[in-house]
């Protein structure tokens, strides 16, 4: 017997999750890494590997990564590498999934991606899954919480900060805004803070990526950040404290701005209120102490409270299912 | 032959003079008083109009503002649970609703792009 299976999607410059009406759930990064050579292709078996394996093989690889500032980036081996992802997603979550089984899927975009965009994510998307619903990643992170209430979701990505302010009806495009400063943002600027700092010293988009992530913000008082890096070769300990709270701060100062201008537009009987519910979500949220971030660069506009989910991976997927679960059936047969 | 008591004439009069003043007093009072009675009788039958008046514009603005707080106070913690559910599920239908509306448009634009 036919069975429906509805599926969350979030699709993330840098991962991507997936979560089940059946309970699974899955995450991986948003590549796909295509063998250089022949002797690539005789090592691993196949043309291409997927996620975590092509870039733990990156160096014999020509990666691919499809997203740019949150969308598919509109050429074909794009296009094809991110049809390539979401069909691992679907795989990996619905193994023994039979041809007459349909599948609902609802996929998160950021707030204000472009008609065009969109598009693209429909033509991609359709012949994978039976009914397709295209939700706002912000919107859907206020759906995983069950926040319908005034508050504001902070959506940080790799790729694009998504913002959306909540106040009990369906969120229109003026109480959303997308900014481009987001992890990849700041991953640059620490790397550039780091260099100028120390000017001999080695770096990569990984190692970069590993210090934020375990140091993330240093408050003013804050002890020494020793950290060992490479210098042609030969490893020292340097401290990285003032580069990483220079950078975290450069991140959080267009978001709160992006805070103001919402709670600035909205009704002064809850800009209050709107300014100390601020919820911080997406893998940004894990960089520690990037709320305390927030609210201190939010002292210039009268302060604020900000707090961080809890499930910063799944949460957006989890949003997306729950639309998708919460969705009449004869809402689907219109799509 | 009966006692005598001789007064003089003007005492009488003045006897006479205070008696006839102590009774025009008297009957002067009286009638302020009951003026004054009538008065307050028609004061409180006023006040007791308006009291009544009030009293109806009261009970009409309290059903005009809040009907549902008054009724909330009367039923239990239990029921009151239970009566917040349909509209949560009413506050999703919405969303959803719009969600719907908004990638129903989102095919159209789609379509014509």
């Amino acid at each position: 017997m036919p069975v429906t299976f509805q599926v969350g999607i979030d699709l993330g410059t840098s991962r991507s999750t997936i979560t089940t009406s059946t309970g699974q759930r899955f995450t991986t990064a948003t590549c796909v890494g295509y063998c250089k050579d022949v002797i690539a292709r005789k090592r691993f078996g196949r043309d291409y590997l997927l996620g975590e394996e092509a870039v733990a093989n990156r160096l014999a690889l020509n990666m691919v990564w499809p997203l740019a500032d949150g969308v598919v980036c509109e050429d074909d081996s794009a296009m094809e590498a991110t049809r390539l992802v979401l069909q691992h997603l679907l795989e990996q979550v619905l193994p023994g999934r039979q041809p007459d089984d349909q599948v609902y899927a609802a996929i998160g975009v950021p707030a204000q991606a472009s008609l065009r965009s969109k598009k693209v994510i429909v033509q991609i998307a359709r012949p994978l899954v039976d009914k397709l619903l295209i939700v706002s990643e912000a919107f859907a992170v206020a759906y995983a919480l069950d926040r319908f209430d005034e508050c504001l979701i902070v959506d940080i990505g790799a790729g694009t900060t998504d913002l959306c302010r909540m106040h009990g009806a369906f969120a229109e495009e003026d109480d959303q805004i997308t900014l481009t400063e987001a992890g990849n943002y700041l991953d640059q600027i620490l790397h550039d803070a780091i260099l100028q700092q120390y000017p001999d010293v080695q770096l990569s988009a990984r190692i970069v990526r590993t210090i934020k992530e375990k140091y993330g913000y240093i408050s003013d008082t804050a002890e020494p950040v020793t950290v060992q890096l490479t210098r042609q070769g030969i490893p020292s300990e340097y401290d990285l404290a003032e580069a990483l709270q220079h950078s975290c701060l450069q991140l959080a100062q267009p978001i709160s701005r992006a805070i103001q201008t919402l709670v600035g537009s909205f009704d002064p009987d809850f800009q209050e209120a709107l300014r100390h519910n601020i919820i911080i979500a997406g893998g940004g949220s894990r960089l520690q102490g990037i709320d305390k971030a927030i609210e201190k660069s939010l002292e210039a506009y009268g302060g604020g409270r900000a707090v961080c989910v809890d499930d910063a991976e799944f949460c957006g997927s989890t949003g997306t299912l729950k639309l998708c679960a919460d969705m009449p059936d004869d809402y689907w047969e219109q799509l | 032959m009966l006692p005598s008591v001789i007064i003089s004439k003007g005492l009488l009069v003045a006897a006479a003079g205070s008696w006839l003043t102590s009774g025009a007093l008297l009957m002067l009072v009286h009638q302020r008083l009951s003026l004054l009675n009538k008065r307050q009788a028609q004061q409180i039958e006023q006040l007791q109009q308006h009291q009544q008046t009030l009293e109806e514009h009261l009970v009409a603005l309290r059903r005009q503002a809040a009907p549902p707080v008054i009724q909330a106070t009367t039923v239990s913690q239990e029921q009151t649970v239970i009566q917040q559910i349909p509209a949560a599920k009413d506050t999703k239908g919405a969303f959803l609703q719009d969600l719907l509306n908004s990638n129903l448009k989102l095919q159209q634009d789609i379509e014509h792009l």
